[in-house]
C-alpha cells in the first residue's frame, strides 16, 4: 500500500468518524427537541382536558333543572303548568 | 529533545496509563455496581396519567367527571429545595414548613409527596415560582356534578390499592383511584384507569431529559350511562327532601321505573350526602335504602293478594265481602278496619284498604296462592338492577301452615321486600303481568321480560286501584290533573325492640301512571314521620303525585283523562310544609 493510498483511507476514516459525531450530536439534539415539544403536547394536552372537565361540569350546573326553573320563572317569566285548561268546543 | 521533554512525555504518559488501568478495573471488576448506582441517580420510572371514565345520565349528562390534578411531589437523593423555598413553598400549598422538611430529610428517599390533588391554578402558581427540585406528577381528581342528589346511585371513588371487596387492581402496585361505593364501586373494572408507565433519564437538576422506554401504555377508564333521568332524580330529590322535613320523618327512599323498558328513571333517599366531600362521617346517609333496606310492605302488597282471589277463580272485581261488624277473629288473632266498612266489593276493599275485606278474600284461598303470587312478582329475589348491596328481602312459605300467617302475608306483614323490588312488583302489574328485568344502565334493546300472570287479569288489578285515587279511595293525595292514576297506600308500623311499635310507622306509596297506557310506576316510603298524619295517603301519596305531575310533562306523555272540574277535584290539603 502506497503513502497516498494509506493516507487517503485515514483521512476517509477520520472524517466518517467526524460525520458519525456529528450525527449522534445532531440526532441527540432533536430527540432533545421532540422530547421537549412532547412535554408542551402532554401539559396542552392536560390542559384541553381540564378545559373539557370544566366545562362539562359548567354544563352539568346550567342544565341542572333547579337552575333552569329559576331562570325560567325568574328572568322569563314562565310558569309550570299546573292547571289545564278544559277547553269547550 | 531535551531531557526535560522526555520527563514531561513519562509523565504524560504514566498517568494516560494510571487513568487507562483505572477504566479497565472500573470496566471488568465494579461494573454491574457501578452501572447501578449511576442509573438509580439519572434514570426514573414515571407513572403517565390516565382518566377514569365519566359516568353519565341516560341524556348524556355528566354525572362523574374525572379532571387533571397534580401531585405535588420532590426526590431527595436528587435535589431538596433550600428553606426559603421551603417556607414559600409551604405558604403556597397550605402546609406546615418543619412538616415538609422534615419529610425530606431522609436523602435516600427518592420520591416524596407534599400533597395530593392540588387544582390546575395552584399548579401554575407553582409552575410560575420554579422550585428547584420539585416536580408535579399529573393525576386526576373526581367531580360529581349532582353532588348529594345522585350520591346513593353514582357513590363515589377514593385513592386505595384495593377496593372494599379485596380485589387488588390487575397489576397495580402503586395507589389507584378505585370505586368505594354506588356505580363507582360496581363497574370499577369498567370505570378504572391504570396509568402507564415509562423510564426516563434526569438530568443532575431532576429534569426529565429523554423518555428511555415506554413500558406500558395508559389504559383510560369505559364511560357508563346510567339509565338515570337527572332532571327527574332532581324533582324526586326536591320532593322527597320537602317531605322528610314537612313530616320530620328519619328517612325517606323514592324509585321511579320507566314501564317500557324496566329503567331505573330516578331513585333516590334521604338523607344524603356529598360525594364531592368523600365519605361522610355518619355512614346512615351513605346507606342506598332504595335497595338495600328490605321492610315489610304492609297494605302496598293487598292487591297481590286480590290477584290471587282473581287467578283463582272464586272472586271477580265484582265480589262482595261482608267487613261487618269491622273486624275478624283469625284464630287468636283479631283483625280490624279502623271504621266499618259493610259490604264491599273486591275493588272496594283495595279502595279502602280493608283488612278485613283482604282477610276474609283470603281465608277462602289456597295456603300458598298469595305468597306464589308475591314470589312470581320477585318477591325474595335479587332484581340484579347492577346497584351493589342489593337486599333480596325474604319470604318464605314455612309458616302458611297457620291462617294467621296466611292472612298477615295477604297485607303486607311477615315478608320483607326492598322498595325497589315493590316498584318492580307494580312494574309487572303494569306491564300486564310481564316481569322484565329492572337495571341502572340504560338499556339498548330492552328484554322481553317474563310473563308472570295473566295480562287480563294483571290489568284488572290495575283499573281496580284506580279506585284508590278516586273519591272514596284512600289516596286522593295522589292524583294528577289531566292522568288517571292507579296506586295502592300502605301504612305498616315499625318493628321495635318489643315487637310491632304502635306508634312509629312507615308510609308506603307504589303507584302507575297514566292507567291507560302505563308509563311510570314510583315507590315513595317514607319512614316514620312524627309531625301530623303517618299514613301511607296523607304522606306518600302527595309526593308521588308532585313528583309525577312534573315528571310526565318533562317526559312528553299525553294526559290520559279530561281535566276535572272544580266539583269533582276539590282541592286536597297539602301536608307539605315550607322548608
Amino acid at each position: 500500500m502506497s503513502g497516498i493510498t494509506r493516507i487517503v483511507i485515514w483521512t476517509v476514516l477520520a472524517l466518517g468518524i467526524a460525520g458519525s459525531a456529528l450525527l449522534v450530536i445532531k440526532s441527540t439534539r432533536e430527540m432533545g427537541k421532540l422530547h421537549h415539544e412532547l412535554q408542551l403536547v402532554g401539559a396542552a394536552h392536560d390542559e384541553q382536558l381540564m378545559e373539557q372537565s370544566r366545562l362539562l361540569l359548567e354544563r352539568s350546573a346550567k342544565a341542572a333543572l333547579p337552575g333552569v326553573e329559576k331562570i325560567a320563572i325568574e328572568q322569563l317569566g314562565m310558569e309550570f303548568p299546573i292547571k289545564i285548561a278544559r277547553i269547550e268546543p | 529533545m531535551t531531557w526535560r521533554h522526555y520527563v514531561l512525555l513519562v509523565v504524560l504518559f504514566g498517568f494516560t496509563l494510571v487513568l487507562a488501568g483505572r477504566v479497565v478495573y472500573l470496566a471488568t471488576t465494579d461494573k454491574e455496581f457501578l452501572q447501578k448506582e449511576g442509573d438509580a441517580r439519572s434514570i426514573r420510572n414515571e407513572a403517565i396519567g390516565a382518566q377514569r371514565g365519566v359516568i353519565r345520565d341516560r341524556w348524556g349528562e355528566a354525572l362523574a367527571i374525572s379532571t387533571p390534578a397534580y401531585n405535588v411531589v420532590v426526590d431527595p437523593s436528587v435535589k431538596v429545595p433550600d428553606p426559603t423555598a421551603i417556607r414559600a413553598l409551604a405558604t403556597l400549598l397550605q402546609l406546615d414548613a418543619a412538616q415538609i422538611s422534615q419529610k425530606l430529610q431522609n436523602r435516600k428517599r427518592q420520591y416524596v409527596v407534599l400533597k395530593q390533588r392540588i387544582t390546575w391554578d395552584e399548579a401554575q402558581s407553582l409552575r410560575e415560582k420554579r422550585f428547584d427540585g420539585v416536580k408535579l406528577e399529573t393525576v386526576y381528581r373526581r367531580y360529581y356534578p349532582a353532588g348529594e342528589v345522585t350520591a346513593h346511585v353514582v357513590g363515589f371513588s377514593g385513592l386505595g390499592s384495593r377496593n372494599p371487596q379485596g380485589k387488588r387492581p390487575e397489576g397495580e402496585e402503586v395507589a389507584l383511584e378505585v370505586g368505594l361505593e354506588g356505580i363507582e364501586m360496581a363497574f370499577d373494572d369498567k370505570l378504572r384507569a391504570l396509568p402507564g408507565r415509562k423510564t426516563v433519564l434526569r438530568d443532575r437538576k431532576g429534569q426529565n431529559v429523554r423518555d428511555l422506554e415506554y413500558v406500558r401504555a395508559p389504559k383510560h377508564g369505559e364511560d357508563l350511562t346510567l339509565s338515570i333521568d337527572l332532571r327527574l332524580q332532581y324533582l324526586a330529590y326536591r320532593e322527597l327532601k320537602a317531605a322528610v322535613a314537612g313530616h320530620n320523618a328519619t328517612s325517606a327512599s323514592l324509585v321511579m321505573l320507566d314501564v317500557k323498558t324496566g329503567d331505573i328513571l330516578a331513585l333516590v333517599n334521604q338523607p344524603s350526602y356529598n360525594p364531592n366531600e368523600g365519605a361522610p362521617r355518619e355512614s346512615a346517609g351513605m346507606r342506598n335504602l332504595a335497595i338495600t333496606d328490605a321492610l315489610e310492605p304492609g297494605s302496598t302488597a293487598k292487591p297481590f293478594a286480590a290477584l290471587a282471589g282473581l287467578e283463582s277463580g272464586r272472586y271477580t272485581a265484582m265480589s262482595e265481602f261482608d267487613t261487618s261488624p269491622g273486624y275478624v277473629r283469625v284464630v287468636d288473632k283479631t283483625v280490624r278496619d279502623p271504621v266499618d266498612y259493610r259490604l264491599l266489593t273486591l275493588t272496594g276493599v283495595l279502595q279502602k284498604s280493608s283488612q278485613v275485606g283482604i282477610v276474609k278474600l283470603t281465608l277462602g284461598l289456597e295456603r300458598e296462592s298469595v305468597y306464589d303470587v308475591l314470589k312470581r312478582a320477585g318477591v325474595g329475589e335479587l332484581v340484579n338492577s347492577g346497584l351493589p348491596n342489593e337486599s333480596a328481602g325474604s319470604i318464605s312459605p314455612g309458616g302458611l301452615k297457620s291462617d294467621v300467617v296466611k292472612v298477615t302475608m295477604a297485607y303486607g306483614y311477615g315478608f320483607t321486600v326492598s322498595p325497589l323490588q315493590l316498584a318492580r312488583a307494580y312494574l309487572t302489574l303494569a306491564r300486564s303481568g310481564n316481569k322484565p328485568s329492572v337495571s341502572i344502565l340504560k338499556s339498548a334493546t330492552p328484554g322481553p321480560g317474563e310473563q308472570v300472570y295473566d295480562p287480563v287479569l294483571a290489568r284488572g288489578i290495575v283499573n281496580m286501584l284506580e279506585s284508590v285515587t278516586g273519591e272514596g279511595g284512600t289516596a286522593r293525595g295522589a292524583r294528577i290533573e289531566g292522568y288517571r292514576v292507579a296506586g295502592k297506600t300502605g301504612t305498616a308500623r315499625v318493628v321495635g325492640p318489643r315487637g310491632y311499635d304502635d306508634k312509629r310507622h312507615v308510609a308506603l306509596f307504589a303507584g302507575v301512571v297514566p292507567v291507560d297506557h302505563p308509563e311510570i310506576v314510583m315507590v315513595v316510603i317514607i319512614h316514620e314521620p312524627s309531625r301530623g298524619q303517618s299514613g301511607g295517603g296523607a304522606v306518600a301519596a302527595p309526593v308521588f303525585s308532585r313528583v309525577a305531575e312534573r315528571s310526565l310533562r318533562l317526559l312528553g306523555i299525553p294526559g290520559d283523562s279530561l281535566p276535572m272540574t272544580a266539583e269533582q277535584n276539590p282541592p286536597v290539603e297539602d301536608t307539605r310544609t315550607s322548608t
